[in-house]
């Protein structure tokens, strides 16, 4: 890794770590929404650099472009305005932050003392091998990951509009 | 590498881009508002410089000196930056269109071999999906405008453009995979073209005159993706998200001033590189319409220096404001949509049709390759066969049945 | 210089902690969304990180995988969400204590 790359490796990683704390520190869930989304495009630039630029494409275009648009939209038709949630009672913080120090710690250790170094700079994935893996080697994966996209909107549809499923009941009575 | 390549190709091509596509903003503006104004039968702006050209500038230098307002409760730095996300995707996503075709040029600035340059930021291999990715976040702007503005009409516009974007992005997302069917298939008989390079979908059209194009081969597709082209622009007949008569001017309300022209230019900019998008995967690029011709093929510049870096541009440039001239014409001609209409359109009407022209255009693409070694032919040129084939199939169905029911009709009714 | 497959997996490690962080220190039920959203991010991460280093596709396609299902996921979470706040006018996790609506 030259010494260009590690300085732009670098910057992500604090774009990254900085996005998602202030995330978990936001007040407001529109700003949390958007430091997320920060965060995910510093891991999609972090995709780029270690040679995946088709993961790093997906990473924008369904993290950032659909799933936070969905969140943002949410937060907007429910009108949640300024909530201090954040839990306030010390135990609560204590632990957490506890947790999540000693979490951390352990997983930085097992990253930094398990991961060997990569052999050699490998050059960047095509979109054509990972399609080609796509359709061969993962192709059942692939049709019940389309299967779980169809049952999850199917889910949704119900769950989010009651009237539906009243709607479909009054056509049943209507048809018995 | 030379210094002069890498100043060429780093320096060089990247800022030329975008500054000629933003120096072709003003005149799209002045283009929509003369127009519209012919489509009304009125004259438009006609006064400041020749045909009242400088209307723009004259609008911009009024928009500067206006004063800069934010709303006493907005969310002040989302809605001071609103417009600037609104910008980025756009302009970003052309680093990846090819503007021309790929110039000769000297390995040092007056000497040396001649070393092949696109006229392109960056010929990379996920270039079509990362216009994709783009498009998916300029939605941003337009939703965080309504958000922060703190206004209920702003908010509005910004609830709806989100909701409109995302599900017209998935027909358009389908007819774009449509025709990478077609490119990769070229990138695959061809050795040194990646699949999903813009470059490729435009090589991929190669051929006499525009016999090529993919608005013929994929025409569903080339439908589809107008639709969802001016759904994506937020424009009318689908400016739901700043609809006048509803909304006051929706998401941007609030905005005065250069925020204001900044959201104004945004359109213009998301409209040209859409169109761009378009040439490069519909309408053959910077390939030249008078290809193979054989009269006007014989006034070949390609080996006249300059000329032969500029015709192809120039081609490009062409087509784009064709396709701009599309969508002003479209914008003055329909009425609005219902939103209710506009849902539906999408996900009712556009949806499963583009899911059924991928459908299709894969199947004829595999009888294609399997048939083209057979025929000793190009699996491409199997595939407009076959697609023509398909056409003329359908058209004498309709025909006949049409011709059948008017026979069946009595007399004079 | 920095590994950048150790360098990776680290940041991994810090992008979960702070997901736990927010998991437990949240009550706005998007916010802890958004939180299990970056812990299964800082997951591709190390997918990704690990797949370079046994030179695999196999780390991208898991990625490619984990992120359908966390699609279909965020859309089914938040469908509930909006069922739970027509119900509870409210979306603090501590109060949507019961297991019906």
């Amino acid at each position: 890794m030259t010494a260009g790359s590690a300085v732009v490796f670098l910057l992500l990683a604090a774009l990254a770590i900085g996005g998602a704390w202030r995330m978990i520190t936001s007040h407001h869930p529109v700003h949390s929404a958007l430091y997320l989304v920060i965060t995910f495009c510093a891991t999609a630039g972090l995709y780029l650099m270690l040679g995946a630029p088709f993961i790093a494409t997906v990473q924008v275009a369904v993290y950032a472009g659909a799933i936070m648009v969905l969140f943002l939209f949410v937060v907007m038709y429910l009108n949640l305005g300024l909530a201090r949630d954040v839990a306030d009672d010390r135990p609560r913080r204590v632990t957490a932050l506890a947790t999540t120090v000693l979490l951390g710690l352990l997983l930085i250790a097992a990253g930094a003392f398990g991961g060997g170094p990569a052999t050699a700079a490998p050059a960047m994935t095509t979109v054509e091998e990972i399609g080609g893996a796509l359709f061969s080697r993962y192709a059942l994966p692939f049709e019940i990951a389309s299967l779980a996209l169809l049952v999850a909107m199917i889910g949704v549809l119900v769950i989010a509009r009651p009237e539906l499923k009243r709607e479909l009941a009054a056509k049943e009575d209507a048809a018995s | 590498m030379s210094g002069w390549m890498i100043f060429l190709r780093a320096v060089v091509i990247p800022l030329v881009i975008p500054i000629v596509v933003l120096t072709l903003i003003p005149l799209w503006i002045w283009l929509e508002r003369r127009v519209c104004a012919r489509l009304q039968q009125r004259l438009g702006p006609n006064r400041v410089g020749w045909q009242g050209l400088f209307q723009p500038i004259a609008d911009v230098i009024k928009l500067l000196f206006k004063e800069d307002i934010t709303p006493s409760h907005a969310d002040r730095i989302v809605y001071l930056a609103a417009p600037v996300v609104a910008l980025i995707p756009s302009v970003a996503a052309l680093a990846v269109i090819p503007f021309g075709d790929t110039m000769s040029v000297p390995s040092h600035l007056f000497w040396g071999d001649p070393v092949p340059v696109p006229v392109q930021v960056a010929d990379v291999n996920i270039g079509i999906l990362w216009v994709l990715a783009l498009g998916s976040l300029a939605v941003y702007g337009v939703v965080l405008a309504g958000w922060a503005s703190n206004n209920k009409w702003s908010l509005l516009g910004g609830v709806r453009s989100a909701a409109q974007m995302v599900s017209y992005e998935l027909p358009m997302g389908l007819a774009v995979i449509a025709v990478m069917l077609s490119s990769s298939a070229f990138a695959t008989a061809h050795s040194g073209y990646a699949a999903l390079s813009l470059r490729t979908a435009v090589e991929s059209q190669r051929g006499v005159a525009f016999a090529g194009w993919n608005c013929f081969w994929h025409f569903p597709a080339f439908v589809i993706f107008c639709i969802c082209a001016v759904a994506e622009c937020n424009r009318a007949p689908f400016d739901l998200p700043e609809a006048e008569q509803e909304l006051t001017g929706g998401f941007h309300t609030e905005y005065s001033s250069l925020r204001f022209a900044m959201f104004f230019m945004g359109e213009y900019i998301h409209m040209t590189t859409l169109s761009a998008v378009g040439t490069a995967l519909f309408f053959g690029g910077y390939l030249s319409p008078l290809a193979g011709i054989p009269l006007v093929s014989s006034l070949n510049v390609s080996h006249i220096p300059v000329l032969n870096i500029l015709a192809p541009v120039g081609w490009f440039l062409l087509k784009v404001l064709l396709c701009i001239l599309l969508f002003i014409w479209l914008r003055w001609t329909l009425p609005r949509l219902r939103w209710d209409q506009l849902m539906r359109l999408g996900w009712v009407a556009l949806l499963p049709a583009a899911f059924g022209w991928v459908m299709v255009a894969a199947i004829l693409q595999t009888v294609a390759a399997e048939i083209a070694p057979h025929t000793a032919g190009d699996p491409l040129l199997v595939y407009r066969v076959l697609v023509f084939l398909t056409a003329a199939l359908l058209g004498l169905i309709v025909y006949f049945k049409r011709a059948g029911r008017s026979a069946a009709r009595p007399a004079g009714a | 210089m920095i590994d950048p497959v150790a360098f990776t997996l680290a940041l991994s490690g810090v992008l979960f902690a702070l997901g736990v962080t927010g998991v437990l220190l949240r009550r706005n039920v998007l916010v802890v969304y958004m939180s299990i959203e970056l812990m299964l991010n800082a997951a591709n991460l190390a997918f990704v990180a690990f797949g370079r280093m046994h030179h695999s596709l196999d780390g991208q396609l898991f990625v490619f995988f984990s992120m359908v299902v966390a699609a279909a996921e965020v859309a089914v979470g938040l469908g509930i969400v909006v069922a739970v706040y027509k119900q509870l006018r409210s979306v603090d996790v501590d109060r949507v204590n019961l297991l019906r609506f």
